[in-house]
């Protein structure tokens, strides 16, 4: 073993002119944006991106990191409802008292969320830009009714948040765009439930729901938001219809359960069958609007 | 094309040269000679390359190096001091909790983070944040048993 | 029996720290991945991306072309065939591939991403051939022929084989037809059993060094360090004396890393290019191109009597081979000798086929055949408990072997610890009480199973030097594959018999140049082989010391005793001398202590005209085994949960009980793992889930406590009454967690992996017949 040592000039096996970039502003982070256009990826957290770039499934020449750019990251409380910067890790998310009293939802998402490690370097942003469909925070922001802020050099923009799941894995971003933060209305009874084979594995299916009740106990507003249903996450708008405006009970969560089954087009792969999942949606939206209903009543938005 | 790195590992700086786009597990067992974390899966899924960053678990297969430039890097074989285990090492030794050892350095380092967070953790405290460390040989209980009994 | 009631020893029957422990929690271990040797070159292998193709043309000329690339190897370069039991496979597809991942070429350059580019540009242009992926269909006389003639390949007399059947075993035992004919009630049923991956965490890794004359030394991530060294020399015609392997820290194998797989094409490389090279395997690959469990069918029917009284049972198996034998022939003899299940059945008529399709090849992964048989003969038996209104245990306890019973190819059992282990199993899962939820969404239920086990025979060397210092070395060619066997059971052995703290005795181990032969570290056997062989040169050695110290004593050798290291007379402890003293002049003045054991056991005699076709036909060192279980599960989902869980193993002997433990737990765990979350999913023979995000070894989130309890029932050639432990706690999960499911939602689950998908559909719908039902 004595001719054997570790060796420091390793050949790279990096590609040749791969460049990193870490800007120390928003400015500077859009003006390479721009500089490289489609040729660059964003790293937030890296936790998918990384493994895309190790597996060869992309090869960008330039990777722009956001750690030094201030501001993108941390919770912050506005106009009733709360910001939510695009670099908070999902740690942070399922750690935060205000997420997991207010917001149970977004704090279930993100606990939910593969392994202790990936949740503690990956980012909000770096999940909604990745639109996996099986992904967790994106069923609990469409529940829970957020907006995105996307910003490019012309200035920033809003955008509700399941308008940004364009397509499989496709946000709706263009190359010079950065998300930069998420924004929350303000509380309502919220829950996220998750169907899993193991403890650390994407959903089979995901719900989200978000109920306001009005003073006479009927649901005033209701939202839902659906992981692995379709080949985006999903609103099931159809599902919410029903129970809006209604008592909550088994009555009319029942059907909204089988609304939300009828309305999806769920993934099929070696997890589950798409018709199994579709059942699975109902079972969950179900449990899930009870959780919520539950909630909105315990009052435990405040 | 090859950049130059500073990092700190186990306290120590270190300098070496790196592609922008290499990971910290690569530049650790290549160009450091630091092979306790291994190489297991490349996506975040067994944690045999688990090292610590500032104290926080984090796959070193999912972390560029030129990332962890400005943060502590812990590996495991810098838990040690002075020829002393660490405490969590000294129960897996002892408890049965390393059997083929290949996921051992990993899952050390997780215990280590989660006590050093939670000196009062409890069994379902260990098993959520083991939880991204696979082991195929143990079962887990006496891993889960040694991390109890390092807690003291 | 049980552990309380061992004899005292010193050192086994301890906890002891296992030697390598140190090493391995301060990231020291040096795993063969690790290595990294002067001008080492990167190896990869290219494979067929075909299930079945004629190979029309192999074109590496742009692979050879590219700067950095030092070999590019092909079938024109390495022509020899070899095979752990039949002698089917090349080194290198010649003419036609026969499954997705076979390899057609190999390639060594500076880095191993020019390795990697230099094998994309490998041009193999291919013509598909008719494939055949379902082990019943290429039954069918018009099914696609995978071997023309598999009868051709050399292999053992006794294998019965034609078409794409590599072995047909036969055993059949009393009268069958009389048995079903004289029977007051008939159960039958059928069931289909999952192919799983080892997944050791170290995914295979080999370096391979060469020297001028050709001569390769390969560090090498192996169960089998002898059986390696073999297959290279079948495979490359190179002279064993040529070959050296070294096993480096094994990451764990369950089976994986027993054949030649990169050995030998890293030996190829090295010796084509005249450098070191290395192979990984990436998980996938790994994943991907292993020999994984073989998937299995079912057709069991037992004939019975009102009383419950097994009065015989007639099975058809079918093992799905994959594309080559390797070790498949040997497995449908383990399967035949499970199917009767530990009980007592005096009529028998077990068919087992071994089928070639163009899958990727099946083969040894702990308990080989082992987790699919016992689920199918165990869930027939509840079937055939609910049947006849007869409980569950009752019925296993009517037809429990036994002392003196005999096992279905003959061999008389003694010291069977069946009866203890299912009612200490039993009671230690509270079987008598209905398991209750206490959530609306869920039903629980409660389930056991037993199973027989056997110990694998096999050689075994040791030698045990003295230093001058009266410290101790160990020379052993067992594998420390991470079970403790060697680096705590031989340790701990070595250090009893030789009356030495365990901190005085350093063990080599797994070098085919430095340490005696062993048959490796497969079928639950090495601690009762190596340890035996380690015990036997301990005591020669002690004898040396103690023959040496009679002389300097001036005393008899019957009044000597050892007490830490000093021999001393009997009560007189001022008159002895350590062994430092007695070892001390070895160099010059007195000869070495060197002590030497070697070891075959000698396995049970039988009756040969029971069994047909077979090479494998008796248990060595049986043990027996119960498991129990209480599941969880959610009456809308399907999800089941472990909530409670029980292994009742007998041990022989528990030399460490810790690391028996390990063994009952991490094997439970396995078992778990294949009863609910992992499985290989093949279309067309190509894995559809090779990383671990899809292959879904289960996490500390899905794996209970693990209780255990260790029977004592000592074997006859074990050390202390050791028996092997590796494998059984494997063999028993899907079984017992079958049970327990089917007693929560009140339908037998017939297929496995018990996913949410599957146990709802079973829920909503009632049993279903195995999914991949056959004829008889």
């Amino acid at each position: 073993m004595s001719a054997m040592h570790a060796r420091d000039d390793v050949f790279a096996a990096g590609e040749p002119g791969l460049a990193y970039h870490a800007p120390r502003d928003l400015e500077e982070a859009l003006a390479l944006l721009a500089r490289y256009g489609e040729e660059a990826k964003v790293l937030a957290g890296g936790q998918s991106l990384l493994v895309f770039l190790s597996q060869g499934l992309i090869a960008p020449a330039a990777l722009i990191g956001l750690r030094r750019v201030p501001g993108l990251d941390g919770i912050e409380e506005r106009d009733g409802g709360l910001t939510i910067g695009a670099m908070t890790t999902q740690h942070a998310l399922e750690s935060d008292p205000t997420l997991r009293t207010r917001y149970p939802a977004l704090a279930e998402a993100a606990q939910a969320i593969a392994t202790p490690q990936v949740r503690q370097r990956g980012t909000l942003g770096g999940n909604l830009c990745h639109a996996n469909p099986t992904g967790d925070p994106p069923a609990a922001l469409i529940a829970l009714g957020a907006s995105i802020e996307i910003v490019n050099g012309d200035g920033a923009r809003r955008v509700p948040v399941q308008e940004f799941f364009r397509d499989y894995m496709e946000p709706a971003l263009q190359p010079d765009e950065l998300l930069t933060a998420v924004h929350l209305p303000p509380p309502v009874g919220s829950a996220y439930l998750k169907h899993r084979i193991r403890g650390v594995d994407n959903a089979i299916v995901g719900v989200a729901a978000a109920i306001a009740l009005a003073p006479d106990g009927t649901c005033s507003e209701a939202r839902i938001g659906l992981s692995g249903a379709a080949t985006t996450p999903l609103r099931a708008v159809a599902a919410e219809a029903v129970i809006r405006g209604k008592p909550l009970s088994d009555d009319t969560i029942q059907p909204a359960a089988e609304a939300a089954a009828q309305e999806c087009d769920p993934l099929d792969d070696t997890e589950a069958s798409a018709d199994y999942r579709r059942e699975m949606v109902a079972v969950f939206v179900r449990r899930a609007l009870a959780r919520a209903a539950e909630r909105a009543r315990q009052g435990d938005t405040e | 094309m090859e950049m130059p790195l500073k990092l700190t590992v186990n306290g120590q700086p270190r300098r070496t040269y790196a592609p922008a786009d290499a990971l910290l597990i690569d530049v650790l067992r290549d160009r450091l000679g630091l092979t306790g974390a291994k190489y297991g899966c490349g996506m975040g899924e067994c944690g045999a390359c688990t090292v610590l960053l500032d104290g926080a678990a984090v796959y070193a297969c999912l972390v560029l190096a030129v990332e962890a430039q400005d943060a502590e890097i812990t590996t495991i074989e810098g838990l040690a001091r002075n020829g002393t285990l660490d405490s969590v090492q000294e129960a897996f030794a002892a408890g049965g909790g390393v059997q083929c050892g290949f996921c051992t350095p990993g899952m050390i380092l997780s215990a280590r983070a989660l006590l050093d967070a939670n000196p009062h953790a409890d069994e379902a405290d260990i098993r959520r944040a083991l939880s991204g460390n696979l082991c195929r040989c143990t079962g887990y209980d006496k891993i889960v048993k040694a991390v109890l009994a390092a807690k003291g | 029996m049980t552990v309380s009631e061992a004899p005292p020893f010193a050192t086994v029957g301890a906890r002891g720290r296992r030697l390598d422990a140190d090493d391995k929690v301060t990231g020291r271990a040096r795993y063969a991945g690790d290595l990294i040797l002067p001008g080492m070159l990167h190896g990869v292998i290219v494979r067929s991306d075909r299930p079945h193709a004629r190979i029309v043309s192999i074109d590496s000329s742009a692979a050879r072309a590219l700067p950095g690339v030092v070999a590019v190897l092909t079938a024109e370069e390495a022509q020899g065939r070899f095979g752990e039991i039949v002698k089917d496979q090349s080194v290198f597809a010649a003419d036609r591939v026969r499954h997705v991942g076979e390899p057609v070429a190999a390639v060594a350059a500076e880095t191993a991403a020019l390795a990697a580019e230099a094998a994309n540009l490998i041009e193999t242009d291919y013509e598909d051939l008719p494939a055949i992926f379902d082990p019943i269909a290429a039954l069918a006389p018009d099914a696609p022929v995978i071997h023309d003639d598999v009868a051709s390949y050399a292999g053992p007399a006794e294998l019965i084989r034609w078409g794409n059947v590599l072995a047909h075993i036969t055993l059949r035992r009393g009268d069958i037809e009389a048995a079903f004919a004289g029977a007051d009630r008939i159960v039958e049923s059928s069931y289909a059993a999952h192919s799983v991956h080892q997944t050791p965490m170290e995914p295979r890794a080999v370096v391979a060094d060469v020297d001028g004359r050709g001569r390769v030394t390969l560090h090498s991530s192996t169960q089998h360090p002898f059986g390696v060294r073999y297959q290279l020399h079948e495979a490359l015609g190179i002279p064993l004396a040529d070959i050296r392997v070294v096993a480096a820290t094994v990451g764990g194998g369950f089976g994986g890393k027993l054949e030649a797989s990169l050995d030998i094409y890293a030996a190829l490389l090295a010796r084509a290019a005249g450098r070191p090279v290395r192979l990984v395997n990436t998980r996938e690959e790994d994943l991907a191109n292993g020999n994984p469990r073989h998937p299995m069918r079912f057709r069991l029917r037992s004939a019975l009597a009102a009383d419950g009284a097994i009065l015989g049972r007639e099975a058809h198996i079918v093992l799905d081979a994959g594309a080559y034998a390797i070790g498949s022939p040997l497995i449908g003899g383990v399967a035949a000798m499970l199917i009767p299940g530990p009980y007592r059945i005096p009529n028998l008529a077990v068919d087992v086929k071994v089928v070639h399709t163009n899958n990727i090849p099946f083969g040894s992964y702990r308990g080989p055949s082992g987790p699919q048989s016992v689920y199918a003969v165990e869930t027939h038996m509840d079937e055939i408990a609910r049947e006849l209104g007869i409980d569950r245990v009752e019925l296993r306890l009517r037809n429990a072997f036994e002392d003196g019973d005999e096992g279905p190819t003959g061999q008389r059992l003694g010291r069977v610890s069946l009866k203890e282990a299912i009612t200490r199993a039993a009671e230690a899962i509270d079987l008598a009480t209905p398991a209750v939820s206490d959530h609306p969404n869920t039903l629980r239920g409660k389930g056991l199973a037993c199973a027989w086990w056997l110990t694998t025979t096999g050689s075994a060397g040791c030698g045990v030097q003295l230093n001058e210092d009266g410290s101790v070395v160990v020379q052993i060619g067992a594998a420390e594959i991470g079970t403790g066997a060697v680096m705590a059971g031989v340790a701990q052995i070595v250090a009893e018999e030789l009356g030495v703290p365990l901190e005085r005795v350093r063990i080599i181990w797994g070098d085919t140049d430095a340490t005696p032969m062993d048959a490796g570290a497969q079928g639950s056997r090495t601690l009762f082989n190596a340890g035996r062989a380690a015990q036997t040169a301990a005591r020669d050695a002690r004898q040396q010391l103690l023959e040496r110290a009679a002389a300097l004593l001036e005393a008899a050798e019957a009044d000597l005793e050892i007490v830490d290291g000093v021999v001393q007379v009997r009560g007189v402890p001022d008159r002895g001398v350590p062994y430092a003293e007695l070892t001390a002049g070895q160099m010059w003045m007195s000869e070495p202590i060197l002590g030497r054991g070697a070891f075959l056991a000698n396995p049970p005699a039988i009756a040969l005209d029971v069994i047909e076709g077979s090479v494998f036909t008796v248990f060595n060192a049986p043990s027996f085994h119960c498991h129990a279980a209480e599941v969880e599960v959610d009456r809308e989902t399907g999800q089941t949960r472990v909530v409670d869980y029980v292994v009742v193993q007998d041990a022989g002997f528990a030399v460490n009980p810790t690391f028996v433990e390990g063994q009952m737990q991490g094997g439970a765990a396995q078992g778990i793992g294949y009863a609910l979350t992992e499985e290989i999913v093949l279309d067309e023979g190509r894995m559809l889930n090779p990383n671990l995000a899809l292959y879904k070894l289960p996490t500390t989130l899905d794996t209970p406590n693990i209780r255990t309890v260790i029977l004592e029932y000592a074997s006859d050639q074990g050390p202390y009454g050791a028996k092997g432990v590796g494998e059984p706690p494997v063999v028993l999960p899907p079984a017992a967690i079958a049970s327990a499911i089917a007693d929560a939602i009140g339908s037998p689950v017939r297929t496995t992996p018990f996913t949410p998908e599957r146990v709802h559909r079973v829920i909503r719908e009632g049993p279903q017949a195995a999914t991949k039902d056959f004829p008889l």
